[in-house]
């Protein structure tokens, strides 16, 4: 670990407690864009984006297409002249344990976590600016990590002490630096296609979301027949959605959704071996640890975005 | 004693039909205005009428609906109720219960469902069945999901096929955060776009045959807009304040009736009720709250494939403000607010004030007052009351209360499962 008393500090967990539940159907002040398009990534992603500092003589874009004030993609990257897009999502992220894991796996790629519970977006933040922090005054020759092996050992011994991608790496370099991470307070049920054009996403993931146990609550519940349509629109066919949890009655809710849906497919076990999202998504997150710690039982189910069936028949 | 205001008001050309709902009641003229049908218990003398059976329990009625066709005819109540009257004889051909308070009903184009939006800002599909017309609920097909938005449901309408996209349907619901959704349908699990640039709850989506690539929508931010239908892409934006400010300028226009806790009441608000569509004329018009006045806005079509643009307004000034607006053929027909308690000028006294005002076509195509198509609708009374209630205003369930906050009440509102 770093010298704690100089430099970056990463937060610690427990002062970012809050109350398990949030009503997502009661109103609160949240901030949101009018539409994607005019969502300012910037502060989100320093590294990908300019700031939406434009001169004060030009007039805001009225026209709703435009595009964000967006920087060429990460150096090196295939997609240099694409505008940087978000293309992960994890929704009620929690404290963030996925994406700290996934970042270094993926490190060209913008991912977003998604939580309504301020303090837990607040400590997030911290985290990932501190970690940022740490892997820009590592230095060009500093050592490296080879993250794959090093999550394959990790997540072979999962019960060692803490894992490197607990808190994420702080003394070797990591690929992407942690710069292509953010997290933001949105409230997922409502607000997702002000943050996301139509087919935007490649992969949206729930880990471990609140059961929502009372039958007249369950339309809280982050998976419904109604929320999917809302999934559907904003991953691209071929993405992928991860669900995870420990709550039987929850996984069996899921898939019941999942398999009905028509826009949904199941992806078979043996295709998920391949996927290296998949082991963070079952060891990764803070709530998935505690499972684990407890020996609880852990139900994944991925699906993958298919086009409409109904216009395949015409 | 005065009588109870119209607060609904719903109209069909194919039928020739004008519907006039006030509290849990409704009446059905033809397009002179002469009564056809009411559930009312005094038919007024008019032996011709027929006394349509209210199935209802009562509860005030919050929509009512012409199928496209005219041939059908559905209400839906505070009190839960959904009722669909076949329109020759006004038999009742279904009577149920929604689990949610339904806000906005719209038969599908093919008249097979009724189609709502619920303030759980869920839609279902009622299926109308023709043959039975029994009102057990036996051997029916049961109500099935379409879509649902998390939040109220102020709206549901049905797009015009595009001839180049062969039979493909949209189904256009609006919501209080602001959204459209426009949804395939009836394969509504599939959202083809959302019209997102609307600042405030969006109350009214009018789609048109005339130009059926476009919406218009109106909302409690004070604009009415024009969209593409299937990218979402808002086209154009009508700021109402433009021209409306006047009224609220010269007094006519009154703040702070009625709104929550008062403090909505400083503020000159432009909350659209309601946009209809004028299919002859190739226009849209809308009422807007507290604004005695129609404002119809002419659709301008392009060449060349580029879209139509809603052209100046013309404003036909009313006695008060309105409640609804509907249109059939050539008329437009406003239902009209209770006369308020200030006073003003050519308002009427509460006894013998009008409840509605209808417009027609006059020359150089401008709407001028159609004073008997007026006369003879209001020919058709309500039911006298002691105190004719006042209309709740749409910012009162519309606005997102933390905005009227003061600082400080704002925090998350955490609440734990009971
Ligand atoms: C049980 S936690 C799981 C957190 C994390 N995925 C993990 O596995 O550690 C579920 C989280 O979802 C968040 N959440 C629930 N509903 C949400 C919504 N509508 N939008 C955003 N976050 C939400 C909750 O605040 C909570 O932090």
């Amino acid at each position: 670990m770093a010298d704690s008393t100089a430099g970056p500090k990463l937060p610690q967990k427990r002062y970012f407690r809050q109350r398990a539940h949030v009503n997502i159907f009661n109103d609160m002040p949240l901030e949101y864009p009018v539409r994607p398009s005019e969502q300012d990534w910037s502060d989100h992603f320093p590294a990908y984006f300019r700031t939406q500092q434009q001169p004060a003589s030009a007039a805001r874009p009225l026209s709703p297409g435009a595009e964000p004030q967006a920087k060429r993609g990460p150096a090196g990257s295939a997609h240099t002249a694409q505008p940087a897009r978000v293309e992960f999502a994890d929704i009620g992220c929690g404290y963030g344990g996925l994406l700290v894991a996934l970042a270094p796996l993926y490190p060209s790629t913008l991912m977003v976590g998604m939580e309504i519970r301020t303090k837990l977006v607040d400590y997030l933040q911290r985290r990932i600016h501190a970690l940022r922090t740490f892997q820009h005054a590592l230095g060009p020759a500093a050592e490296r990590v080879d993250v794959r092996s090093k999550l394959r050992a990790e997540f072979a011994a999962p019960d060692s002490t803490e894992g490197l991608h607990d808190n994420g790496e702080t003394e070797r370099l990591v690929p992407g630096h942690y710069d292509n991470i953010a997290a933001m307070r949105i409230n997922c049920q409502k607000y997702l296609p002000n943050f996301f054009e139509k087919a935007q996403l490649t992969k949206l993931f729930i880990l471990f979301a609140d059961p929502h146990f009372k039958r007249r609550k369950h339309k809280a519940r982050i998976v419904s027949a109604t929320m999917l349509a809302e999934y559907a629109y904003v991953l691209r066919p071929g993405g992928v959605l991860y669900t995870i949890t420990d709550v039987k009655d929850l996984a069996d809710w899921n898939t019941k959704h999942l398999d009905a849906f028509p826009l949904f497919e199941r992806i078979p076990d043996d295709e998920l071996e391949n996927d290296p999202a998949v082991p963070c998504v079952i060891n990764s997150t803070e709530e998935g640890k505690k499972v684990a710690r407890n020996n609880g039982s852990k139900y994944l189910a991925c699906y993958r975005r298919i086009e409409d069936p109904a216009n395949l028949n015409k | 004693m005065p009588y109870t205001s119209v607060t609904v008001v719903e109209a069909n050309s194919c039928r020739g039909a004008i519907a006039l709902v006030f509290d849990s009641d409704f009446h059905v003229t033809d397009s002179k205005g002469k009564l056809l049908a009411s559930t009312a218990a005094d038919l007024q003398d008019n032996a011709a009428a027929i006394k349509i059976a209210n199935i209802g329990k009562g509860g005030a009625i919050k929509a009512a609906v012409f199928s496209r066709d005219g041939s059908l005819f559905a209400i839906c109540t505070l009190d839960k109720n959904l009722l669909i009257y076949e329109t020759t004889n006004w038999s009742c051909l279904l009577s149920t219960s929604t689990e949610k308070r339904t806000n906005a009903i719209c038969f599908d184009p093919t008249g097979e469902y009724l189609v709502t939006g619920d303030k759980f800002g869920d839609s279902y599909k009622f299926k109308v069945g023709l043959a039975e017309s029994n009102n057990s609920d036996t051997g029916r097909e049961k109500p099935g999901l379409v879509l649902g938005h998390v939040s109220i449901l102020c709206d549901v309408a049905f797009s015009y096929c595009l001839a180049s996209e062969t039979q493909q349907q949209y189904i256009l619901t609006c919501d209080r955060d602001e959204k459209i959704r426009i949804s395939k349908y009836p394969n509504a699990y599939n959202i083809q776009a959302f019209c997102l640039g609307h600042t405030e709850f969006v109350t009214t989506v009018a789609p048109a045959s005339f130009a059926p690539a476009n919406a218009v929508t109106g909302s409690g931010d004070g604009t009415i807009r024009l969209w593409e239908i299937s990218t979402g892409k808002l086209l154009q934006t009508v700021e109402l304040k433009e021209f409306l400010a006047k009224y609220y300028a010269d007094g006519r226009a009154v703040c702070g009736e009625n709104t929550y806790e008062d403090r909505t009441a400083a503020s000159e608000r432009y909350g659209v009720l309601r946009v209809r569509v004028c299919e002859k004329q190739r226009a849209f018009v809308a009422v807007v709250e507290r604004i005695p006045a129609a404002i119809i806005l002419p659709f301008e079509s392009k060449q060349d494939g580029e879209h139509g643009v809603l052209g100046n307004p013309q404003l036909v000034d009313l006695v008060r403000a309105p409640t609804d607006v509907a249109v059939l053929d050539d008329s437009i027909i406003v239902s009209l607010a209770p006369v308020s308690s200030a006073p003003q000028a050519d308002q009427g006294t509460s006894n013998d004030a009008p409840l509605i005002a209808a417009l027609r076509l006059g020359a150089d195509s401008k709407f001028v007052h159609d004073k008997e198509l007026t006369n003879a609708l209001n020919g058709c009374k309500t039911k006298e009351v002691a105190l004719v209630p006042a209309i709740g205003s749409v910012f009162v369930w519309g606005n997102k209360m933390y905005l009227e906050r003061p600082k400080g009440e704002d925090q998350d509102q955490d609440q734990d499962e009971e």
